[in-house]
């Protein structure tokens, strides 16, 4: 189980939070379909680091990005989601 | 345990702290959104005084608070949970919000020997069941 | 005689345990394993496949051959190491793998028809005709099985624990305790975990967890650990857990988790009576036991020799030390070089003879005891766990742990700070008896088969020969195994390679995993505010996710259909009131309320006027319905929006996106009040009266809002139905409520009503035609699929807009919903079909009797529906056997213009 360092709460266990998706995968209100669409359904798994949108959902319910690495686990930083 | 009753969640865009009366306890539980425990009877003034900066919106209808007295209401608090509930750094004036027994709970320390936990009403005979079959000899929910 | 035995003196034996029947004594302190020893009984087990008769090999958790079944009742462990448990008063143990008896067991025969059971022999059983693999079924699971399972549940409790430290130090032995002590005086927050009862030091200021297991390693720094209160099969204290697991997160950690000796390869090296040399050291200076009286010592490395010193001084006999090296240390005792075992002879709970290769020659040795060392394997496996790599070391002939991705390291042994022994290729002229696997039986000629039939992997080598299986997991055998296998393949054992560390470290007891969450725990139920209201009426409860609600109020001895039909008839007559508090609310506020309002649902709400509410929907971004719900405009900023209960957490985190991730510049409070609010609905014609003559106030129309009291009780009023009758949706502050449903019932009582639970309420929502998210709305129907596309906002710019002008959605042969009637009863979840054996157009979504009348009707998705109304189908179940003949119709059975609760 993976610990977050929440940059409101300090370093909580993986089980307050909960994964939302990748930051390339957010669909902004404006943006046209085909743009949603590949959003969605074409985007990038890389075998490494990813931003990564989190939320402390148990926690400060505040939306995170998680720079992670998708193999060793390992965090490379944790800030406030800023749109 | 009982209910809450009296707690209003105040959002404020700016995140800025409210300026509230004395008698009334302000625990901020999230960046922007405080909780005002003894409040209702100021709603008005609050409201207006709060004007378009934030919000008032009641939850004490839905909350339980429980008490747990003694020394060992940071032990009883390790049971199920997943929280350093035991730093010496988390003490009175403090408020996390975490999960025990995978219920979403708020944990307030109050004095050396106790602390309130908020939980939703629909959880409380799950932690009151919790706390009971611990047998930690120490604490226990009131 | 000879064999095992206490040594003269020392504490007495007050603890009584039996085994396989016979009572014995034991000594407060001792293990079974030390207790069977002291007492002259040797052999303590059969084998898994070959039913051969078994002793103790070692004296901790890597015991390969001593387990035990111990306990009765709910409390039978199977599988115990004889090592690993203490005794205590009145401690019950039986052997394993044995029938009848233990000193007569016809299983042992198996070890004449030992080929059968050669390596790899399962899946051959599976190639030749099935009748070959049901003949052979019941044969391997009587013989290959271990100790069984007890049927009767466990009556103990187990508790979790969460717990935080700078350090976590893993062993109480020399190397764990310096560790501990460094940390302490450094000021660190330490947890020390020993595994024995009793560390081998003395240390203060650290939390110090005895009889734990440090059982698995995981990510950033966390660590699960089992601690036993009391011993398997042992009550507890009443009201204390028979077992903790500790959830620990350290900022580093130290292994200082010892090293495993590894025993010799020959023939009969299985029998009761040969040991691990340390071991043998072990039970002489902590349990006061000599193995045995004439000893035989089989070593390639120093460390055997201190225990041929431990033996003298505990008054026994080194007949030799058989060092396989052209040297060893000095000593006075007979030593023979360039010596190994070759094979034993024994008697029923010792050795009887060693016959050994010393050099070019044979020799025999009477002797009750072999002592073996093979080297030593540091206990790698939680560095391993831990994402850490290992590096080989030539001169221990042992893999020690290398760099490591989380802060964790090892000291002592466990680090490789372990004899070095001399690398031997052992020449086995009996391979065939030569175990290299004792827990499941693997011999050398197993590994010499599945190589020759091509294995490779040892991974591979792993599953065909069940090698390094089961509830050792090899410790004792991987290495030696390696060791073959490299030998045989002509490569170094690192080319070899290694099979995979995973948790836990030693079996770990099911309850222990589930804490708390065992039984009727393994989620927390939620109790409704009006619980205790409801169970005073004696209803049906109907678990809905984590919630119970009930789902009828049977009268006398009614069944759940016929109460629910009474319940319904009421409410389209007069009146009837249903707990509706689990629904999702929330309070919207604050000047970009309808804005962000608007982001959320797909229906328009800036143009609803205050006191006014209407349906909403709300989408998800691929323009499929998520969830459905009202939206009230209470005052000029300030909405209630109400979701399905199924949905409120889903919708909860939804709002906090939609605001947080999607409009962050919105002036918008968005605050969860599901249970802030309970909520009852009184429906029925006569629901305005007794509404209005129970608050003095006048009813809202449809979709108005009002405030008023009952019982004194400030309410919220909100004129909404989904019966089809005039209704009224009611809140009240959830812990105020209680008199708000009193004053309801029996005014509705009063009238000729009742209350109603959700089977009612199915009856009448489906005649009505209203869906239901997780029925009609399955998460891949669009507004248009439910015939909802009329209310989408033209605008746009909701959530899901973009998503639902993708061309495939407007596809007319998508699954639309539709209205099915029948005479008969129509199946829920039936399928939809032209006929039987026709292709499936559709299915069922909602069943249910008329509420009124005669005749079934139900809700379901057909391909096209929207242009099949009149169509026949059948509507066909054939895994409960049922079929109706139905046709289609528009989704709405009853009251089509809605006049029955608007003006």
């Amino acid at each position: 189980m993976m610990q977050i360092d929440c940059p409101y709460c300090g370093p909580r266990a993986q089980v307050e939070f909960a994964y939302e998706r990748t930051l390339d995968s957010i669909v902004t209100l404006d943006m046209p379909a085909e743009e949603a669409v590949s959003r969605l359904y074409a985007r990038a798994n890389p075998r490494g680091l990813d931003d990564e949108l989190w939320r402390h959902s148990f926690g400060c319910r505040q939306w995170l990005v998680l720079r992670r690495h998708r193999v060793s686990h390992a965090i490379v930083s944790i800030t406030e989601y800023a749109p | 345990m009982a209910a809450a009753g009296d707690v209003i969640a105040l959002d404020r865009w700016d995140a800025a702290p409210p300026d509230v009366a004395a008698g009334t306890r302000l625990l901020q539980v999230e960046p922007r959104r405080w909780w005002l425990i003894g409040a209702c009877a100021q709603t008005d003034t609050l409201t207006a005084q709060i004007g378009d900066t934030g919000a008032l919106s009641p939850i004490g209808g839905g909350l339980t608070r429980a008490t747990l007295t003694g020394a060992g209401w940071r032990e009883v608090l390790t049971i199920s949970g997943c929280f350093d509930v035991e730093d010496p750094r988390f003490g009175v004036g403090k408020i996390a919000a975490t999960t025990l027994h995978h219920v979403p709970v708020w944990i307030a320390p109050t004095g050396d020997e106790m602390c309130e936990v908020y939980l939703a009403n629909s959880y409380a005979p799950t932690l009151h069941e919790l706390w009971s079959r611990s047998a930690t000899g120490q604490g226990g929910p009131s | 005689m000879s064999g095992p035995s206490r040594i003269p003196g020392g504490a007495e034996s007050t603890l009584r345990f039996r085994f396989d029947g016979v009572e014995y004594r034991a000594r407060p302190g001792d293990t079974l394993a030390a207790a069977l020893l002291a007492n002259g009984v040797g052999r303590v087990a059969r084998s898994f496949k070959y039913h051969r008769p078994r002793g103790v090999m070692a004296a901790g958790v890597e015991e390969p051959n001593a387990l035990v079944t111990v306990g009765v009742g709910g409390r039978t462990e199977p599988n115990t190491r004889a090592t690993d448990l203490y005794v205590y008063d009145g401690l019950v143990a039986v052997s394993q793998n044995r029938w009848p008896s233990l000193a007569f067991d016809l299983g042992a025969i198996n070890g004449i028809a030992a080929p059968f059971l050669a390596a790899g022999f399962y899946y051959k059983t599976f190639f030749g005709p099935a009748s070959r693999w049901m003949l052979y079924e019941k044969f391997i699971r009587r013989a290959a099985g271990m100790g069984k399972a007890p049927t009767a549940p466990d009556p103990d409790a187990y508790e979790h624990r969460a717990a935080f430290c700078d350090v976590l130090v893993v062993g109480g032995g020399a190397a764990g305790i310096a560790a501990a002590r460094k940390a302490v005086a450094a000021g660190e927050r330490v947890i020390l975990v020993e595994q024995q009862r009793a560390l081998s030091g003395s240390i203060e200021g650290v939390r110090m967890l005895t009889r734990t297991t440090a059982s698995g390693l995981w990510d950033h720094g966390f660590a699960t650990l089992a601690e036993r209160l009391v011993e398997p099969g042992q009550t507890p204290t009443p009201g204390q857990p028979a077992q903790r697991l500790w959830h620990v997160r350290a900022t580093r950690i130290v292994l200082a988790t010892g090293a495993i000796e590894r025993p010799l390869t020959f023939a009969g090296n299985d029998r009761p009576g040969v040991m691990l040399s340390q071991a043998v050291r072990s039970y002489i200076a902590r349990f006061d036991v000599l193995p045995g009286e004439r000893v035989v010592i089989a070593t390639n490395n120093d460390d055997a020799y201190a225990t041929a010193d431990a033996i003298a001084a505990a008054g026994g006999e080194v007949v030799a030390i058989l060092d396989s090296r052209a040297s060893g240390p000095a000593t006075h005792f007979p030593v023979f070089t360039d010596a190994v075992p070759l094979s034993t002879s024994g008697q029923t709970h010792h050795l009887a003879s060693v016959k050994a290769r010393v050099g070019a020659g044979t020799r025999r040795f009477d002797a009750d005891l072999l002592a073996v060392s093979g080297g030593f394997t540091p206990v790698v496996h939680l560095h391993s766990q831990a994402g850490g790599k290992l590096d080989w070391r030539e001169d221990l002939q042992a893999f020690v742990p290398g760099a490591s991705p989380q802060a964790v390291s090892s000291v002592g042994a466990a680090a490789g700070e372990v004899p070095a022994i001399a690398a031997t290729v052992a020449v086995l002229p009996d391979p065939k008896h030569s175990f290299i696997d004792f827990q499941n039986d693997v011999t050398a000629s197993d590994l010499d088969l599945a190589w020759a039939e091509g294995y490779r992997s040892v991974e591979h080598l792993k599953r065909y020969t069940t090698l390094g299986m089961a509830t050792d997991q090899g410790k004792t055998s991987n290495m030696a195994a390696l060791a073959h296998l490299a030998s045989v393949a002509g490569v170094t054992i690192p080319q070899a390679g290694l099979t995979t560390f995973r948790p836990p470290f030693t079996p770990l007891t099911l309850g222990a995993l589930a804490g708390a969450d065992g039984g009727g725990h393994a989620a927390p139920a939620r109790r409704i505010a009006l619980y205790d209201r409801h169970q005073r009426l004696n209803p049906l409860w109907q678990p809905l996710g984590l919630w119970h609600r009930p789902r009828a109020y049977p009268i006398g001895d009614e069944t759940l259909h016929a109460a629910a039909l009474r319940e319904a008839r009421a409410v389209r007559t007069t009146a009837g009131i249903v707990d509706v508090s689990t629904l999702a609310k929330f309070a919207v506020t604050g000047p970009d309320a309808a804005a962000f309002l608007e982001i959320v649902c797909a229906t328009g709400v800036a143009k609803l006027a205050v006191g006014r509410g209407r349906y909403t929907f709300m989408l998800r971004e691929d323009g499929m319905v998520m969830d459905d719900g009202t939206v009230w405009r209470i005052a000029e900023t300030r909405y209630l929006l109400t979701s399905s209960t199924g949905g409120a957490d889903r919708m909860e985190a939804h709002l906090s996106y939609a605001h947080h991730v999607l409009a962050p510049q919105l002036k918008v409070s968005v605050v969860a009040q599901q249970e802030h609010f309970a909520g009852i609905a009184l429906a029925g014609p006569l629901s305005r009266e007794i509404l209005a003559a129970l608050t003095g106030t006048e009813m809202p129309a449809h979709m108005g809002v009002a405030q008023a009291a009952i019982a004194g009780v400030p309410v919220l009023i909100l004129a909404a139905s989904y019966s089809g009758e005039r209704a009224f949706e009611i809140y009240a502050e959830g812990h105020l409520a209680g008199p708000v449903w009193d004053a309801l019932e029996v005014a509705t009582r009063a009238a000729g009503g009742y209350p109603y639970g959700l089977e009612a309420l199915e009856f009448l929502r489906i005649e009505k035609g209203h869906i239901v998210i997780g029925a009609e709305g399955d998460g891949r129907t669009t507004p248009h699929d439910l015939s909802l596309e009329k209310m989408l906002r033209k605008a746009g710019g909701f959530i899901g807009a973009s998503g639902l002008t993708r061309p495939a959605l407007a596809a007319a042969d998508r699954a639309q919903l539709v209205g099915l009637t029948s005479d008969t009863p129509i199946p829920e979840g039936a399928m939809l079909i032209a006929h039987d054996g026709a292709p499936v157009e559709g299915h069922v979504t909602s069943a249910a009797g008329r509420v009124i009348g005669t005749g079934a009707v139900a809700l379901g998705l057909l391909g096209g529906g929207r242009a099949r109304l009149g169509d026949v189908l059948l509507a066909s179940s054939p895994t409960r056997g049922q079929s109706a003949r139905v046709t289609v119709t528009a989704p709405v059975f009853y009251d089509v213009e809605g006049t029955r609760y608007r003006e």
